[in-house]
């Protein structure tokens, strides 16, 4: 048996531990983030690589078999996820040692940082749906920790929602698993799988069901769901908005993808009508939320909510071509989205503030700037040749395949919006004339690199969009196979 | 050997250097490769070249064939033309946007799929935009503005797209039938492009604020790549005649009340594509030789124009025909160079107008559209009249205001003499363009009754003029009657016009101001900032919706499990108090009060597990509940020790139904839970297995530590991930306690309280 599978979880676990023992060698903490981010991100494509060509991959935590213990299992869906994740960490890593100016908060934030990528990845690969509440409970404290770690005004109040809100979901998801366990005696979700499916149509089924929107639908920034979302990304320091935005609200998409492609997949019918319903309202509201913001982080953290109702369009459609535009979606929103918040931590680094009135005349002060804010710009608003345009496309093509008008008209009116929103952001920031006060200082070449390279990324994605999405195509008709995943964990029955 | 250059990618290629050139080597290189470009276009026979497959979709870069050639030939020369007339420009960036905007137009007209057309479609509006927003601040909103007409348009042309190839299997650009809803989106994408009412909007409110140099551009690919994609796609569609004959009188209108000199010329750029539209719409191939060729005579003519009074501009800032006047003393060459475009575009003969305006309005009559020749007929001679009459005399000759002006620098002339140059060789020598044509021409423009029939037009045109004219000096004596007709007339129209336009610009400018206002207003309702309001939705939704698809499903409330239960007289006394040291918690004013009945809650709750035989559990509960009581009160020691919340009745009546929504139904999902034991649980082999294979009698801690203790390590770490963070916030910002406990009370003390709490704590220090 093959331990590649908990790597991934084990790695940023256990750098996590070390990080924290290395608090007064900084040179020490350097090396080791560099080793073991890199080894995670091989690990994770060696992983990925490994799934494409052999199938699923199922791991018995602790030699303990299916049903009973804890498994870990890797399909096309975790293993881009994990890769997903992993380029968007390094990027924010790096990102971080230019931001974070002071040793002391560098100490604490590293190993806070692991912590958390440690759940992210957990979740990512677990099989076991309680097991799945714990590692949501890691990433939610982590993220909490980082929040109040700052310790202003502004991210402890931000740090109370988010708690506030996390904690009525955990409770609320604990009260699921529990009933999901009183009623098929057993946690781990092919299991779950196997037993529910006779009993589809029992009432409770359909209760647990919606219990796990509520929760996922939390984590993803789902309306009405959405609330803590543009504080907490807001306040976060940048390379956490940065991976939240890009990769943390993804996990409860990945989990709602997860229960209905496995658990629940014979609900699928009985549910589109309201994840599309709510996609669209997603959608629009997070979109009416940008228009209206004058700061510009706030602003991308209502984008963010926009783009998961654009995602869970694509789930919603439950169609292959609609799950693997999902797909596509992910990838290429968790990249630029992330580029554009980390650029949005360097406008806050040159002037204190992340208000548009504050900043003008990027073009003539950093031109490399100008053009990398662009390029997330056009690609977020969808436009050719970026991985933007490509994301958009196989979406409304796949919603006009299955004929779901409504949703792609909606989908059309709301990136009318989002162009104009970011359109007139890049113009105000890199364009208008230079603002008051202090002459501006040129953004530091440490911060724009890490962002740089995820625009070049974004583009990448739109000129090679054919082999990723060659990948989402096989992700996504995995999972509209479950019992290849069911087999994989519970051995031939 | 190559197999073949895309011209498109020339002027990508030209766009990634220009950063790296300066002086003679930037010249070389903005003039010479569009040039190349042009020369490249005839080595390579026609066919299909750079074909590749995408997604299970055959996508054709290159179609090469006389319909996307002439127009390749025409981009090219422009390219180069455009150029000279703005090599004195210093910001690279207006060269390398016109340099990727010229590309995108020639993508698109080599585009052989819809999609690569799409992508080049783009490309070209989101490059063009920033020859708008070059034009200076005053630019931006109608740069923005144009972008979002244009993405709407794209968006059309996407949708249509998808549609079109779901239903046809094939993404192949060639003729689209206008019928269903793919094709109607996708002549609607293309129309937007070629500025047709009432989607024309965009263009009179971008072209002239544009930069100088890059109006050129801009008036010369956007729209005639439109006409490209008419041609391929809607030939002989007879709407768009229609909307053909309506665009060239509308322009023609709307260009003779235009003051502002630019934005006259942008008029007439629409009503110029509806005389190629109305070709187009025609369909014969007479008219789509019309409509190609007045689109190649056009691009040069209307540069020329667009290039004088560009120069007028650029030489004396202003841009309104009633500020200039008399300036054919100081800016000859200019003047020269303009009446050159300006008779090209009325058609006069021996120039490049004629030889391709008289071809659609031929190729009309010849397909039997008698009132099609009437009405652009009648749009020639307003051509005529607001072109190259009216407007060379307000800005050229007319009333002598004293502007100090001269001709503009050398390259501006030359690259107004080069457009000049072609119209003329073109007019003498058709034949140039017409073998270039997609059709085999057999039209001879220089009949004796076409020549006759042009120049009574015109010549009854100029009369008309004179006499209008006549009218435009107030010092001269009018006989009354004419002049109430004049004035009358011209009120009227101009009450006509402005209601028009007032709605228009409100709607289109507003429209975008409207949307944040409103969005500002719904999401401040929406997202109100409070927490508790933000709580009550999210869990008033969570349980109403779970709640519905139960019942959807069919779920009716059964009491069974809840009467086989047996409840002894000391299971009913622990309810009681659990119930009452609950509501005791709520209803408490004091904090430590409040916390140790919570804490009484939860050992009843231990008291409830030794009752039903689990004691280690109730242990287990028993601990947590101390070790948390401990803490919550070492916490609270700080805080002062009573609280008062002050809330509405009305904020009152929400908690209460909220807690009572809450409440319901989780009793109903509990009782649900009790009734379904469906299947065999895995429980019983953690009871048989325990002692076996794990070797530990106590099965509940083996199931933690050992079963399942990859659990347990991570709720280890989510712990110590809290103790880190509090660690974080409290020894990295020692400073700033008072305002964070201020924040953690959230706003639920009064203020002199708060105050005496930190009194407090200062003086215990």
């Amino acid at each position: 048996m093959t331990h590649l599978l908990v790597l991934p979880i084990l790695i940023p676990l256990g750098t996590a531990i070390v990080l924290l023992l290395l608090r007064a060698n900084p040179m020490g903490r350097r090396i080791v983030i560099g080793i073991s981010g890199l080894s995670i991100l091989v690990a994770d494509i060696v992983l990925l690589t490994s799934i494409y060509q052999k199938g699923i991959h199922s791991y018995q935590v602790g030699g303990w078999s299916a049903p009973f213990g804890i498994v870990m299992v890797g399909d096309l869906l975790s293993g881009i996820m994990l890769v997903l994740a992993s380029v968007i960490s390094l990027s924010a890593l790096s990102y971080s040692f230019g931001y974070l100016k002071k040793e002391a908060q560098q100490a604490l934030f590293h190993p806070l940082f692991f912590f958390m990528w440690a759940g992210t990845n957990g979740a990512f690969l677990t099989g076991d749906i309680f097991n799945l509440f714990v590692m949501f409970e890691v990433m939610l404290m982590s993220i909490y920790a980082l929040l109040v770690m700052l310790g202003e005004k502004k991210q402890i109040e931000a740090g109370f929602k988010l708690i506030s809100m996390g904690l009525f979901t955990s409770a609320l998801f604990l009260a699921a698993a529990g009933g999901i366990y009183a009623f098929a005696g057993t946690l781990n979700m092919a299991d779950l799988a196997l037993k529910i499916k006779p009993h589809v149509d029992h009432p409770l089924v359909s209760a647990i069901a919606m219990m796990f929107i509520g929760v996922f639908g939390l984590k993803a920034a789902m309306m009405p769901f959405h609330f803590w979302l543009p504080d907490v990304h807001s306040a976060a320091p940048t390379p956490i908005s940065a991976m939240l935005s890009g990769i943390l609200i993804k996990v409860g998409v990945y989990a709602i993808i997860r229960v209905f492609c496995l658990i629940f997949v014979d609900l699928q019918g009985y549910f589109q009508g309201f994840i599309l319903t709510m996609a669209c309202i997603t959608m629009f509201v997070g979109a009416l939320g940008a228009v209206a913001q004058t700061d510009i982080k706030r602003l991308l953290a209502y984008s963010s909510v926009s783009q998961i109702g654009y995602i869970l369009m694509g789930v919603g459609f439950f169609t292959v071509g609609g799950m693997s535009a999902a797909l596509f979606y992910i990838i290429s929103h968790g990249v630029i989205k992330s580029s554009l918040f980390l650029a949005a931590g360097i406008l806050k680094k040159m002037r204190g503030s992340t208000e548009m009135s504050d900043h003008g005349d990027m073009i003539n002060t950093s031109p490399a700037f100008t053009t990398i804010f662009f390029i997330g710009v056009i690609s977020l608003g969808g436009i050719p040749p970026s991985g933007g345009f490509f994301m958009k496309f196989q979406l409304i093509k796949a919603g006009l395949d299955g004929a779901f008008y409504i949703p792609v008209i909606v989908a059309f009116m709301v990136s009318l919006m989002t162009l104009f929103y970011l359109f007139r952001s890049w113009q105000k920031i890199c364009l208008s004339g230079p603002p008051q006060g202090n002459p501006l200082a040129r953004p530091s070449v440490k911060l724009l690199i890490p962002v740089g390279i995820l625009a070049m990324l974004c583009l990448v994605l739109g000129l090679a969009a054919s082999p990723v999405s060659g990948l989402t195509q096989a992700a996504a008709e995995q999972l509209f196979s479950p019992e290849l995943y069911i087999r994989a964990v519970m051995g031939a029955m | 050997m190559i197999e073949w250059i895309h011209p498109a990618l020339v002027f990508f290629a030209t766009a990634a250097l220009v950063p790296f050139v300066k002086g003679k080597g930037k010249s070389i290189l903005l003039i010479g490769f569009p040039a190349l470009a042009f020369f490249s276009l005839m080595l390579f026979p026609d066919g299909n070249y750079g074909v590749f497959t995408i997604g299970g979709f055959e996508v054709v870069f290159g179609r090469v064939d006389k319909l996307s050639r002439v127009f390749a030939y025409v981009f090219t020369l422009m390219g180069s033309v455009g150029m000279v007339y703005a090599l004195h420009v210093k910001q690279k960036g207006q060269h390398i946007a016109a340099l990727i905007y010229g590309g995108g137009a020639l993508g698109s007209i080599f585009a052989g799929d819809l999609l690569s057309l799409f992508v080049f479609w783009e490309i070209m509006a989101f490059s063009s935009v920033f020859l708008v927003w070059y034009g200076g601040e005053k630019s931006w909103a109608n740069g923005l503005r144009y972008l979002m007409v244009h993405t709407f348009g794209g968006l059309c042309l996407l949708g249509g797209i998808v549609i079109f190839a779901g239903q046809t299997g094939s993404i192949a650009f060639n003729a689209i039938p206008a019928s269903g809803l793919g094709g109607w989106l996708i002549l609607i994408g293309f129309l937007i492009n070629a500025g047709a009412p009432p989607l024309h909007a965009w263009l009179p409110d971008a072209y002239p604020v544009g930069s100088i140099t890059g109006t050129i551009f801009l008036s010369s690919f956007t729209t005639k790549t439109a006409v490209y994609v008419l041609a391929r796609g809607f030939a002989g569609t007879e709407v768009l005649m229609w909307v053909g004959v309506i665009m060239a009188l509308y322009g023609v209108v709307y260009a003779m009340l235009e003051n502002n000199i630019r934005k006259l010329l942008a008029y007439h750029i629409i009503s110029q594509v509806g005389f190629m539209v109305a070709g187009i719409g025609v369909g014969t191939e007479l008219a789509i030789n019309g409509a190609v060729a007045h689109a190649f005579a056009h691009i040069l003519y209307k540069a020329l124009l667009m290039m004088g009074m560009g120069s007028v501009i650029f030489m004396t800032g202003k841009r309104k025909g009633t500020e200039l006047g008399g300036l054919y003393r100081t800016m000859p060459l200019t003047f020269g160079l303009f009446m050159v475009g300006g008779f090209s575009i009325s058609g006069v003969p021996f120039l490049s107008g004629f030889i391709s305006k008289s071809m659609v309005i031929s190729g009309a009559a010849a397909a039997h559209y008698p009132f099609v020749v009437l009405l652009l007929t009648l749009a020639a001679a307003g051509t005529f009249l607001s072109t190259t009459l009216k407007l060379p005399y307000a800005v050229f000759m007319g009333e002598d205001k004293g502007i100090k002006a001269a001709d503009p620098p050398g390259n501006m002339l030359l690259g107004m003499g080069l457009a000049a140059f072609i119209c003329i060789l073109l007019g003498v020598m058709p034949n140039l363009l017409y073998q270039l044509l997609p059709f085999p021409v057999d039209y001879h423009p220089y009949t004796a009754e076409h020549l006759l029939g042009s120049f009574q037009l015109l010549l009854a045109t100029l009369l008309g003029f004179t006499l209008f004219l006549y009218k435009l000096h107030p010092e001269n004596t009018i006989s009354v009657d004419t002049d109430w007709v004049y004035r009358k007339g011209v009120v009227w129209f101009q009450q006509l016009k402005n209601p028009l336009q007032g709605i228009k610009v409100l709607r289109y400018k507003d429209f975008l101001q409207g949307l944040t206002l409103f969005s500002r207003q719904v999401s401040q309702r929406i997202q109100s900032g409070y927490l508790k309001h933000a709580l009550v939705m999210i869990i008033s939704f969570v349980m109403l919706s779970t709640l519905l698809f139960s019942l959807f499903k069919g779920w009716t409330l059964s009491l069974d499990s809840l009467m086989q239960t047996d409840l002894t007289l000391s299971q009913l006394l622990v309810f009681v108090l659990i119930i009452s040291s609950t509501l005791a918690t709520v209803l408490f004013k004091s904090r430590i009060a409040a916390v140790l009945s919570l804490g009484m809650t939860g050992f009843f709750v231990a008291f409830f597990y030794v009752l039903m035989g689990a004691p280690d559990l109730a242990l287990t509960q028993y601990l947590v509940e101390a070790v948390s009581v401990i803490l919550i009160l070492l916490a609270f020691y700080y805080l002062p020790a009573y609280f008062e919340e002050k809330t509405a009745p009305a904020s009152k009546m929400t908690d209460i139904a909220v807690s009572l929504l809450v409440g319901i139904v989780m009793t109903f999902y509990m009782l649900m839970v009790m009734d379904s034991h469906l299947t065999k649980s895995i429980a019983s082999y953690y009871l048989e297995m325990s002692e076996k294979l794990a070797g530990g009698r106590n099965v509940v801690n083996v199931v933690i530590v050992d079963f399942r203790g990859f659990d347990t390590m991570f709720e280890i770490a989510v712990f110590s991930i809290a103790a880190l963070g509090i660690f974080g916030m409290l020894k990295l910002n020692k400073k700033k306690a008072p305002i964070q406990r201020e924040a953690a009370l959230n706003g639920s003390l009064k203020r002199e309280q708060i105050e005496e709490a930190v009194q407090r704590e200062v003086t215990s220090k």
